[in-house]
C-alpha cells in the first residue's frame, strides 16, 4: 500500500457504505426520543421533499422559514428538521393555496434541492424535561431557578419587571417584548405562559409575573390588563413565539449529535421575525 | 335633555343597518341614559362609563376575555367584573358586524383618509418603512422588512388576518406595505417573511389588535348619534394594552 492509498482508506468513514436516507434518520430519531408522546397526528409529519433522499446534512430550527431553508441549502444541509409549520398553517398546508406564488416558491426551493422538511413538534414537547422550554430556561441562565413543583414556573432573584425585560432583550436577541403591567413591579415568582388562556390564567394565580411566547391579545393581553387594573400585583412580557422556544432547537440538535454521527448537524435560528 | 331608551330598542334601531349582536351582560330592558362605544369593555373602561353616566356599552370585544361566561365561571376577576356590571346596572351589548366604519375609522386615526384610495389601497407620499411606523405614533408597534423600503401604495387592514387573506391582499400589483392588526406568528407574519426571502423588498406593519379597531368604535359613536339622538354617546376608549416602553 502506498501513501496516497492509505490516505485514501482514512477518509473512508468506516460506518455506512449508502448513506442514509431521511426517513431512516427520523426512524432512529423517534425511537430513541424518551418522549410521553408519540403523535400520530398531522404534526410531526414530512412537509415537503422525497423521505428517501439520502442526508448531506441535518438542519434544525424553530421554523423552516424560506430564509433558514437557503441558509440550510447554503451550508449544505438538506434536512431541515423544523418545530413549527412550514406553509403558515397547522395543519398544513392551507386548501386552495397550491397556486399562491409564494408557496410554489417555497415548495420548488426544496424540491429543487433535493431538501427534505419534517416537523418535530408534538414528540418534542412529550419529553421530561421539555427540551424546548429547558432550551429557553438555558438560554437566559435560569435552569437553576425551576419551581420544581411546577414545571412552567421559576422562582428567580427579585428584580423590576424593567429589568427582566431588559435582560430578555439582551439574552433571547429579541426586540418584540410587549409589557403589560408596571415596568417598576419587583417580582420573584416569573411563569412561562404560551397561546392560550386557560395556562395564563393558572400561571399567574401563583406567579407575579408571566413570560408568554404569543398569545392572542383579544383574550390574554385583555385578561392581564383586567387583572391588574383590579388591583393585582402582577404583570405580563408578552414575547414574539420564536424567543420562547428557538434555543430549545439548538437543545434539541445537541442531542441529535450524540444519535447521529454520519453526518453534520447544525442549529439554524430563525430570529425574531420582527425588528422592531 | 335626553330621554331614557330600553337597551333592546337601541339594539333593535342598530339591527335596521348592521346586523344583530349580543347582550354579553346585563339586562336587554334596562332603560338607558348614555351609549359608550368601545373596542373592549375592560374593567377600565367600564369605571369610566360609568363615571360619563354611560350604561349601555357597545363593544367589539367581549368583557369575559375571548371566552363565554360559562367557562369563566370559577374565575374570581370575573366575579369582580360580573360584580361591577350588576351593581351600576350596566348592559353589555356586543357586536361583531364587518361594518366599513372600522376601515373609515382606522384610516382617520392614521390620517390617510386625506390620500387618495381604491378599496384598501392607499396611495401614500412616498416613505420608508421605519417611517410609516413611527408615523402610526404607536409605541407596541412590529415591523417586518427593512426598515429602508420605500413605500407608496399601501393596504390597511384590522384585526386578525389569516394567512389567505393575507395572500389576497398581496394579489394587488405593486403593494409595498401592509397594515394589519395582529397575525398568528406561524401563519400571517411568517408568510410575510418569506415573501421577503423570495426578494421581494415590502414592509409588514403590525399595529396590534386594539390599535387597529378602536378607531372603529370612535366611528360607531358617531353614527348612532344620526339615529339614536334622544342619549347622549361617546366613544370610551380602551386605549392600548401594552406598556409605552421599549427595551431594543
Amino acid at each position: 500500500m502506498n501513501r496516497r492509498q492509505f490516505a485514501a482508506l482514512l477518509a473512508v468513514p468506516n460506518l455506512h457504505a449508502e448513506p442514509l436516507t431521511v426517513r431512516q434518520m427520523v426512524d432512529r430519531i423517534t425511537t430513541k426520543m424518551a418522549s410521553k408522546r408519540n403523535p400520530e397526528g398531522k404534526r410531526d409529519t414530512y412537509k415537503c421533499g422525497d423521505p428517501d433522499t439520502p442526508v448531506t446534512g441535518i438542519a434544525t430550527t424553530f421554523m423552516a422559514t424560506l430564509d433558514v431553508l437557503q441558509r440550510a441549502h447554503k451550508s449544505g444541509k438538506n434536512f431541515v428538521i423544523t418545530h413549527e409549520p412550514t406553509f403558515w398553517h397547522d395543519p398544513e398546508p392551507i386548501p386552495g393555496m397550491d397556486d399562491d406564488p409564494v408557496y410554489r416558491f417555497k415548495r420548488e426551493f426544496i424540491e429543487k434541492n433535493k431538501m427534505v422538511v419534517w416537523r418535530q413538534h408534538d414528540q418534542m414537547h412529550g419529553v421530561r424535561p421539555d427540551p424546548i422550554f429547558l432550551g429557553w430556561a438555558k438560554a437566559l441562565g435560569w435552569e437553576n431557578h425551576r419551581d420544581l413543583t411546577d414545571p412552567m414556573s421559576y422562582v428567580i432573584p427579585t428584580a423590576t419587571v424593567d429589568a427582566i425585560a431588559t435582560y430578555h432583550a439582551k439574552k433571547l436577541k429579541t426586540r418584540s417584548i410587549r409589557l403589560i403591567g408596571d415596568p417598576q413591579l419587583k417580582v420573584t415568582k416569573v411563569g412561562q405562559g404560551g397561546h392560550d388562556l386557560q395556562g395564563n390564567m393558572r400561571l399567574l394565580e401563583k406567579n407575579d409575573l408571566i413570560v408568554v411566547f404569543e398569545a392572542r391579545e383579544r383574550d390574554t393581553a385583555e385578561y392581564v390588563r383586567d387583572l391588574v387594573a383590579s388591583g393585582e400585583k402582577k404583570a405580563m412580557l408578552l414575547c414574539a413565539h420564536l424567543t420562547g422556544e428557538e434555543a430549545g432547537m439548538d437543545e434539541f440538535a445537541k442531542w441529535l449529535r450524540t444519535i447521529i454521527k454520519e453526518v453534520p448537524v447544525e442549529y439554524i435560528p430563525a430570529n425574531d421575525q420582527f425588528w422592531i | 335633555m335626553s330621554t331614557p331608551l330600553p337597551a333592546q330598542e337601541i339594539a333593535g334601531r342598530i339591527a335596521k343597518t348592521l346586523g344583530q349582536g349580543t347582550f354579553a351582560a346585563g339586562d336587554p330592558a334596562t332603560l338607558i341614559t348614555g351609549i359608550a362605544t368601545t373596542f373592549v369593555p375592560s374593567l377600565d373602561v367600564l369605571q369610566r362609563a360609568v363615571n360619563a353616566g354611560k350604561n349601555l356599552i357597545i363593544t367589539r370585544e367581549s368583557p369575559t376575555w375571548g371566552r363565554n361566561a360559562k367557562q369563566m365561571e370559577a374565575n374570581p376577576l370575573f366575579a369582580k367584573k360580573q360584580v361591577f356590571i350588576a351593581a351600576n346596572k350596566l348592559a353589555i351589548y356586543r357586536l361583531r358586524d364587518p361594518w366599513d366604519g372600522y376601515q373609515t375609522g382606522l384610516a382617520k386615526s392614521l390620517g390617510w383618509d386625506k390620500y387618495k384610495n381604491e378599496g384598501i389601497y392607499y396611495q401614500l407620499p412616498p416613505v420608508t418603512l421605519a417611517d410609516l411606523a413611527k408615523q402610526t405614533k404607536l409605541q407596541a408597534v412590529r415591523v417586518i422588512g427593512t426598515p429602508r423600503t420605500k413605500v407608496a401604495k399601501a393596504a390597511l387592514t384590522h384585526g386578525m388576518i389569516t394567512t389567505p387573506d393575507l395572500a389576497k391582499v398581496l394579489k394587488e400589483p405593486g403593494v409595498d406595505a401592509v397594515v394589519i392588526g395582529e397575525p398568528v406568528e406561524w401563519e400571517a407574519s411568517t408568510y410575510f417573511q418569506d415573501l421577503i426571502a423570495m426578494g421581494q423588498a415590502k414592509g409588514l406593519i403590525v399595529l396590534g389588535l386594539q390599535a387597529s379597531e378602536e378607531p372603529g368604535a370612535v366611528e360607531m359613536a358617531s353614527w348612532l348619534t344620526s339615529f339614536i339622538p334622544e342619549l347622549p354617546t361617546e366613544c370610551i376608549r380602551a386605549g392600548s394594552p401594552f406598556a409605552a416602553r421599549r427595551w431594543a
